[in-house]
């Protein structure tokens, strides 16, 4: 009985904002104005009642913490003997990342609704953010690779949408296409990845185990490794990171310090999970981190705004996490998720006080006092360029690694300037649509 | 980019390069460190213009609206917002003959928004517009084309363009049938319209500059980075180092100590930074500019259109260098200098210029689109055309008589588009001030007989205090109601317990005198254990934000992280479940209530000439006596008199210092309510009052300071403990009138915002309490977003009227002011706050990506010192969308009730106040209240009898009940 109630309750999570998603926009065809009250209303319920939910399957795993709880299965394509089938499943794993996303969701979506208020993008912003739950959803609960990865690919998709929101400046457009580029250039690993799992027979995670080829099992971690460090902005594909905070603030806080910057680590944690960790993949975990860990702490300190320096914090912290994840501490790696997830979209979505913030502070220690952050004639003065132009490479065309992937693609006189403009036309074109709506009213 | 070139051409010189600079220093913006915002007009580099050609100057310099569009304006015809008495009126004032009026509202009324001709011609085919089918008018079309003219103008478009003709051509050949009587008339009529404009407007070329953006986008990058390190006022860990050796070192120190990494375009910059590091900046400049052979105008030019595309840090670096204190304590640190500035954006424009030469083989484009320009432009007139005479129903007569449409394009062509802009603008304007100036015509002064007054309330001149002076009124008419600028007379540099120091006063005065706060003996030890309260919460914050980016403590405090879920909570779900808890660490609340004390006798006690000292009694009653003087209080003191200052109070707001108060610089004016009651309150003082100004302040007459926050409507009382027992039941009447306004004003406010549909005071009062506690809240309030008007006059003379907020409201009684000398110092204090802020609002709301900050959803807080959107931007200046988007841009319409010759006296007093009423910044009107006649002051620099139709406005009863259903602007009503 209460294995059949919390199934309902997953299927609810999983399924609510598709529903809002579905609502809202039914709603906007049929009116073709915004109605910013029922995207509210949704918002609320949907969230109450995930939350509702979420805790009847907290109320389970408490009690009966054993088995997973499967609750859906979709059959995308059918070869006759052979059909490519996504089950959805909850489980000890997956349990914290979808708390988190519930959260995290309900608590943004409140902000935003009352943040984007008499928005021109009020609308856009709500397909997106249900859209990108879902996607967040299908990743944390999917039970196989190919599950993932779809989620993966809508997580990617709303993220370059939404740094882009303000399509009509050029800068977020740019900044828009170098991280959907760093998304396309790493999805790829999990795209081969779900295809050799798929290639092998092998459906579920569960099943992972059953590979023979040691090969194949090796292939795939590091696939898997290549994408979760797209998507947890690890070095060397890191550079997007601090330039994706051009959209609207709880965007950027609910991708860059909540959930879509912590994709990587559960996909990691998940595939570690079912196929085992080697040795060889635990150090290059742990070097994956360290390096991130090092780069990211040091541009952080020369950041001098506040959304950069945010950025560059959760990056050495993901970096953190990381080298945990190498050790095997998945204990703390959940943890550390956790108080990350929602540090991390605290301080975002507060980022506008710290100037208040760090005036009080001056007051209270005391009339002129000044910071000791001058450097001195310490290392610092030394390196400082060094770390300037690290920071400022990003804008330009040397020594970034994605900068090189850049130049490699444009040899082939495709992706450089031309990509940029069909994508920016993109952009446009999907905004038009929208103010069509209005128009025609 | 078009300037305003009055120069002589002449060879670049150093003197010329610094005149060039100094122009541009007037012209950048000059907003400070965002964390005190005062508002000043926009353009206030243009102010020695006329208003008119100023906005016009300044769309050409930066790129701008000069007017709002005029389908804007349209959509306000339509809505009633301008009525067509207004265009009347304005059309009559530009001394147009009056039997044009009908043909040129045609005109304005039946603009064509197409851009380009293949929109037109889209139109043309796809709607529909009635047109006169008789058989007249048809023969009259097929006459006309059938007419061997069009024959030859047909061959005389085609030397144009080909495409425009063969439609004509394909007319002539085709046959007509009834059914196609609509789309013949059609036809014809609109080729006869594009041939009368081809004929008679072949317009001058006109090259178009496009400005190099591949250029733009390889210099902006950098620069704002670098700008953003080297200005840095303390968010970075690790500051950029060597800042006191200048901008331009610091760059030179960035590229030598770093050669190899250098991108692209700079790399070769490291072979003449040798040779630029021996030189002067003006003289790197010259050498430059030589190069390129410029002559003076162009490297103004070049100046010009280089720096503005980075104003807004351009103008910060060019204000902190006139401000050292902009910077704070590191003033001594960072050297920042519009020069160095200037040079370095010269230098890389410079490298980027050759770079893309080379490297893309990209010439520095100039596009001519005058062909296609011209070709639009010409289709655009011709529809205009088309669609005058389709409303005037007129085609017939346009189809037979060649005259009649030469004519109408002779006044098409006297009303371009700016013309028409400004007539629109000019009857928007108009249409408020009739409005205004009727209500206050219709109201009749209250009787004489008014009961005794019991007590006197001093608010500021604030429009957002309008509201709650009309809601206390409302519930007793025996309290006096009185506005002035909201310090209060008090001009004082601050300075609060921790020491900070800061002048609360119009920023046009300088402070010449010192107020302490002092912590009370009686609760020293509760004010320590407070402080220590407050360091440990402001440490953790602090702590959190600065070493989030290292490794081991952002480690450590991400794992303590999972608590921020609580603060997270409570800030965006249950805002007012916050406010125990921001109470708690709240010390500037706490201090001024209880536990400080105001020292104001603070002699100088060592022979420092920077030293400043405070009030002494004598002083302390100049400032008492001009303040009663000014606002007509010198008898018939109440038992009380409460001055309320006025701020703002909200959460993750970096604007939040443009909601406090202007005339306290930016700040709340809590300290000036104070300081000014207890000057009353002082025995001496009130003995000089007596002797040597003649004021008699009755014994049991007890003055409080106290601070009303326009957010969340709360009301703080300053030094209770010092009432008279005999008063305290009756200001515990008083305080609840107050409250009960309070939330009344709550509710009239409730009514602009989206999203709340609350119907009770107390629904209203929680309301703004919340929003002013949320996270999640970019309009806190709506600030000055109403202002149009400011009266200068009594109380009684605007009493019972609804302002809806927008009126600046100043207590002045001009029977007590022979000689205008009140008059001339009120000018002085409200023309440059008053204005500052109507311009400030005006700007941004008429091009608010240009003049204002545009959204505030992607904005970043930079360095500690200011806004830019999303992680790479210019330094956004002036006021977002989410604070100006309900403001009606007008300017702001000044009615001073006095004697015409007082005014005429007054406003030639100072120098600010005659530039910005001659200028016609402000709109000056003087109310002859005995003659019952308004003076219009005109550009021409005389008053004239500006008339105004009387109207009674009926009297509506329960308004509050009423209006709250709307959200719009509304009409100003009389009121019970």
């Amino acid at each position: 009985m209460i294995k059949l109630l919390s199934q309902l309750a997953a299927q609810i999570i999983f399924i609510l904002p598709v529903i809002s998603l579905i609502i809202i926009i039914v709603d906007r065809l049929v009116r073709r104005k915004v109605n910013e009250k029922l995207v509210v209303s949704t918002i609320l319920y949907s969230q109450a009642m995930s939350f509702i939910a979420l805790s009847f399957i907290w109320f389970y795993f408490l009690i009966d913490g054993s088995s997973p709880i499967n609750f859906f299965k979709v059959e995308l394509l059918n070869f006759g003997e052979q059909s490519i089938t996504i089950r959805f499943l909850i489980d000890h794993l997956s349990l914290p990342f979808i708390s988190i996303n519930v959260l995290l969701g309900a608590i943004v979506g409140i902000f935003a609704s009352r943040y984007l208020h008499r928005d021109s993008g009020y609308f856009r912003f709500f397909v997106l953010y249900h859209f990108f739950l879902f996607g967040m959803n299908l990743i944390v609960l999917a039970g196989n690779l190919t599950g993932v990865f779809i989620g993966w690919e809508i997580v990617g998709l709303t993220s370059a949408l939404l740094i882009a929101f303000f399509a009509f400046r050029k800068q977020t457009v740019t900044n828009s296409l170098r991280a959907f580029w760093a998304y396309r250039v790493t999805d790829t690993g999990l795209l081969l990845a779900s295809l050799i799992v798929l290639n092998l027979g092998a459906l579920s995670f569960s099943e992972l185990k059953l590979i023979q080829q040691p090969m194949m099992i090796n292939l795939i971690l590091i696939l898997c490794l290549v994408s979760a460090m797209g998507k947890s902005a690890q070095f060397p594909f890191g550079h997007w990171l601090p330039k994706a905070m051009e959209g609207p603030t709880p965007s950027s806080a609910i991708f860059y310090g909540g959930l879509s910057v912590h994709a990587g680590v559960y996909l990691i944690l998940r595939i570690t999970d079912s196929i085992g960790q080697p040795l060889w993949f635990s150090v290059l975990l742990v070097l994956v981190g360290l390096t991130t860990v090092l780069y990211g702490s040091i541009l952080a300190k020369i950041q001098s705004d506040a959304k950069s320096s945010l950025a560059f914090s959760a990056m050495t912290q993901v970096g953190i996490i990381f080298i945990e994840l190498g050790f095997g501490w998945t204990m703390i790696v959940i943890v550390h998720f956790v108080g990350h997830a929602l540090l991390r979209t605290y301080q975002l979505l507060n980022a506008a006080s710290l100037l208040h913030d760090h005036q009080a502070f001056q007051h209270s220690i005391g009339q002129y006092q000044p910071k000791k952050n001058s450097p001195g004639n310490t290392i610092w003065t030394k390196i400082y360029p060094y770390v300037f132009w690290e920071n400022y490479s990003s804008f330009s065309d040397k020594w970034s690694v994605l900068n090189l992937l850049e130049k490699a693609s444009s040899a082939l006189r495709f992706f450089d300037y031309k990509c940029h403009d069909i994508l920016f036309q993109l952009f446009e074109k999907t905004y038009h649509y929208f103010l069509r709506f209005k128009i025609n009213r | 980019m078009l300037m305003p070139i009055n120069d002589e051409i002449k060879v670049i010189d150093s003197d010329s390069i610094h005149l060039i600079l100094e122009e541009l220093a007037e012209l950048l913006p000059s907003q400070g460190p965002i964390d005190v915002f005062i508002h000043h007009n926009t353009l206030h580099g243009l102010e020695h213009l006329s208003f008119f050609e100023a906005i016009e100057t300044g769309a050409k310099i930066f790129d701008a609206r000069s007017y709002l569009e005029e389908n804007q304006y349209l959509e306000f015809y339509h809505e009633n917002r301008i009525q067509s008495v207004d265009l009347d009126y304005i059309l009559e004032k530009l001394e147009i003959d009056s039997k044009k009026f009908p043909i040129i509202k045609r005109i304005l009324l039946n603009v064509p928004f197409a851009k380009t001709f293949q929109q037109i011609k889209w139109l043309l085919r796809e709607s529909f517009l009635e047109l006169p089918e008789d058989s007249e008018t048809l023969a009259a079309a097929v006459s006309w084309i059938q007419s061997s003219k069009l024959q030859e103008e047909i061959k005389f478009l085609e030397k144009i363009n080909r495409q425009s003709a063969t439609g004509l051509r394909s007319l002539l050949q085709a046959t007509i049938s009834e059914g196609q009587r609509h789309e013949i008339i059609k036809e014809a009529l609109w080729s006869r319209c594009l041939l009368a404009v081809v004929a008679e407007n072949i317009l001058p070329d006109q090259n178009v500059v496009e400005k190099n953006s591949l250029i733009i986008e390889k210099v902006n990058p950098f620069l704002i980075r670098f700008c953003e390190e080297y200005l840095d006022l303390g968010q970075a860990t690790v500051a950029m180092p060597n800042r006191a050796t200048g901008l331009l070192n610091s760059f030179y120190n960035l590229v030598k100590s770093s050669e190899i990494y250098l991108p692209d375009w700079l790399s070769s910059v490291s072979c003449s930074i040798e040779k630029y590091q021996s030189q002067k900046p003006e003289d790197i400049l010259l050498e430059i500019i030589t190069k390129k052979g410029l002559n003076s105008v162009e490297a103004k030019e070049l100046i010009f259109s280089e720096v503005l595309a980075l104003k807004g840090w351009a103008g910060f670096i060019s204000s902190a260098e006139q401000n050292p204190h902009y910077l704070h304590h590191l003033a001594g640190e960072i050297k920042p200098s519009l020069m160095e500035f200037v040079t370095l954006r010269i230098i890389l424009a410079d490298l980027a210029e050759v770079f893309c030469r080379k490297e893309l083989s990209l010439q520095r484009e100039i596009v001519d689109r005058s062909t296609l320009n011209k070709f639009d432009h010409l289709y655009q007139l011709a529809y205009h055309l088309y669609l005058v005479v389709v409303d005037a129903r007129e085609v017939k007569k346009s189809l037979t008589d060649s005259l009649y449409l030469d004519q109408i394009l002779a006044q098409l062509n006297l009303v371009p588009q700016l013309k028409r802009q400004k007539i629109w603008h000019l009857a928007y304007e108009e249409n408020i001030y009739r409005r205004a100036l009727q209500a206050i015509q219709s109201c009749e002064p209250g009787d004489s007989s008014s009961p005794e007054i019991i007590a006197q309330m001093v608010f500021c001149l604030d429009d957002r205090e309008e509201s709650i002076r009309r809601h206390i009124e409302k519930q007793s008419s025996s309290i006096q109601t009185f506005g002035t600028a909201g310090f209060f007379g008090v001009d004082a540099i601050y300075q609060s317990i921790s020491g900070e120091q800061a002048p609360f006063c119009p920023i046009v005065i300088k402070p010449t005198h010192i107020i302490r706060q002092k912590p009370k003996e009686s609760s020293n030890q509760r004010l320590v254990n407070l402080q220590k309260r407050q360091q440990v919460n402001l440490h953790f914050n602090n702590y959190l934000s600065r070493f989030s980016g290292s490794i081991f403590h952002g480690w450590l405090m991400t794992i303590i992280g999972i608590f921020s879920l609580f603060p997270m909570l409570f800030s965006i779900l249950f805002p007012r479940l916050r406010k125990p808890f921001s109470k708690f660490f709240d010390l500037d609340g706490m201090l001024t209530t209880e536990l400080s004390d105001l020292e104001m006798v603070i002699p100088v006690t060592s022979e420092d000439p920077s030293e400043i000292a405070g009030y002494t009694e004598l002083e302390m009653a100049d400032r008492v006596a001009n303040l009663l003087q000014t606002i007509g209080l010198t008898k018939e003191f109440g038992k009380l008199i409460i001055f309320y200052g006025h701020g703002s109070s909200s959460r993750n707001n970096p604007l939040k210092s443009a909601y406090d108060c202007g005339a306290c610089g930016g700040r709340p004016g809590r300290m000036n309510a104070r300081a000014i009651a207890m000057m009353v309150n002082r025995v001496g003082v009130r003995e000089l009052l007596k002797n040597y100004h003649s004021i008699v302040l009755p014994e049991d007459t007890f003055c409080i300071g106290a601070y009303h926050n326009t957010c969340n409507d709360q009301v703080q009382y300053y030094d209770l403990d010092l009432l008279p027992e005999s008063h305290i039941v009756f200001f515990a009447g008083i305080k609840e009138l107050m409250n009960k306004a309070c939330k009344s004003n709550s509710l009239e406010r409730c009514r602009r915002f989206g999203q709340v549909s609350v119907q009770t005071p107390l629904a209203a009062y929680r309301e703004v309490n919340s929003r002013s506690q949320t996270l999640a809240e970019p309009r806190p309030e709506y600030g000055h977003a109403g202002n149009a008007l400011c009266f200068v006059g009594k109380r009684s003379e605007t009493k019972n009227l609804f302002f809806d907020r927008r009126a600046f409201l100043v207590s002045y009684d001009f029977q007590e002011d022979p000689k205008a000398q009140i008059l001339t110092n009120i000018l002085k204090a409200i023309v440059p706050v008053c204005g500052g802020i109507n311009l400030e609002y005006f700007f941004s709301a008429l091009d608010n990506e240009v003049y204002g900050a545009g959204s505030k959803l992607p904005h970043n807080i930079v360095s500690m010192l200011g806004l830019m959107n999303g992680t790479c931007s210019d330094l956004r200046t002036g006021l977002p969308q989410q604070m100006i988007e309900i403001h009606e841009p007008v300017r702001l319409l000044m009615v001073v009730s006095c004697e015409l010759s007082q005014l005429q006296e007054a406003i030639l007093q100072d120098p600010t106040v005659t530039r910005m009423i001659h200028g016609q910044w402000i709109r000056l009107i003087c109310w002859d209240q005995s003659q019952k006649l308004f003076f219009d002051y005109d550009s021409d620099g005389l008053f004239k009898v500006k008339s105004v139709e009387q109207i009674a406005l009926p009297v509506t009863e329960n308004y509050l009940t009423k209006i709250i259903k709307r959200s719009d602007n509304l009409d100003f009503l009389r009121i019970r």
